[in-house]
């Protein structure tokens, strides 16, 4: 028994061999692996493969639970390559990827599923690093949303509104700043205006959150 | 072109490469029940009659999440595999 590329892939997502268009450009990417065991993909969903005792583990301890799996998606990540896996995630964190499915099962399942792990079905989407704007205006919250969608999940930023700022300077804007994005699921190195000659100063910033400092040579560094 | 299109490899995607057999499942319920690829057969409703002994470890020669129905009073042949 054997199923189509394109069932498959309908079914699935894109296997080892496939070539997949990125977005609507020129671009090709070819799956180079699949961790996969075919026949056996965590499918989650009504009669689906994700159900305790088929492909999910009901007795690992629940200390060592992935609070989340994403099955099924084509990772493209620059020291694994482009492949099919599974991707676990503990404490916020990506701690595991490979083949995802019930340990007691199959040895080479790395990334395993329990009752408490939630399935986040990766068929037909790809999964990346997050990436890094290294240049942000913090000009509205709007900006957040926006950079999530686009896989930003670092910024580097500058300026609390459309003030002519030059950096996160007061005390009192950095503090709000920073209490104000404990409440964002995206990173920030807040950037602070460096254009002094009073190393006090800049001490003081650091000391108060800042990531980094901006020197504008053209219009505030010099006298 | 198509944004994001799949242009597929070569050849089929392999399944279920294990054993193979056919077996005759007669649902002897009052309703249509289904099967589905990764449930244990030894281990399938009562009301579901055929030759359980020698199933330990076999499953419906499905694709995964796959199933089949059987409805009530009839009897259907499935292929089963212990990939």
């Amino acid at each position: 028994m054997g199923l189509t590329r394109a069932e498959y892939a309908s079914l699935y997502g894109p296997t080892a061999g496939d070539r997949l268009r990125l977005g609507d450009t020129d671009l090709f990417v070819t799956v180079e692996a699949d961790d996969g065991r075919p026949g056996h993909e965590p499918v989650a969903g009504f009669g689906k493969t994700v159900r305790d005792g088929l492909l999910t583990s009901g007795d690992r301890p629940l200390a060592e639970a992935l609070d989340i799996v994403v099955t099924n998606v084509v990772l493209m990540d620059p020291v694994l390559g482009v492949r099919k896996t599974s991707i676990g995630v503990r404490d916020g964190r990506v701690v595991a990827v490979g083949r995802a499915g019930d340990p007691d099962r199959d040895d080479a399942v790395t990334v395993p599923i329990s009752a408490a792990t939630g399935v986040v079905p990766g068929e037909g989407l790809i999964a990346t690093p997050g990436t890094i704007d290294p240049h942000v205006h913090l000009l509205g919250p709007q900006l957040v949303p926006a950079a999530l969608a686009g896989a930003i999940t670092t910024m580097a930023a500058m300026s609390y509104s459309g003030a002519f700022d030059l950096g996160i300077n007061p005390r009192a804007n950095l503090d709000s700043l920073l209490r104000a994005w404990r409440a964002v699921p995206i990173n920030l190195l807040p950037i602070v205006r460096g254009s002094t000659d009073n190393a006090s100063f800049l001490d003081e910033l650091a000391a108060l959150g800042a990531g980094a400092y901006k020197v504008h040579e053209d219009m505030s560094a010099y006298p | 072109m198509r944004p994001g299109e799949l242009i597929p490899g070569n050849g089929p995607v392999p399944q279920a490469e294990g054993r193979r057999a056919r077996i005759a499942v007669t649902n002897t319920g009052r309703f249509d029940a289904y099967l589905t690829s990764h449930f244990p057969l030894a281990r399938a409703s009562a009301a579901l009659r055929f030759e359980r002994a020698g199933l330990e470890g076999a499953r419906l020669a499905l694709p995964a999440g796959a199933s089949v129905a059987i409805p009530a009073g009839t009897t259907q042949e499935l292929e089963i595999t212990w990939d």
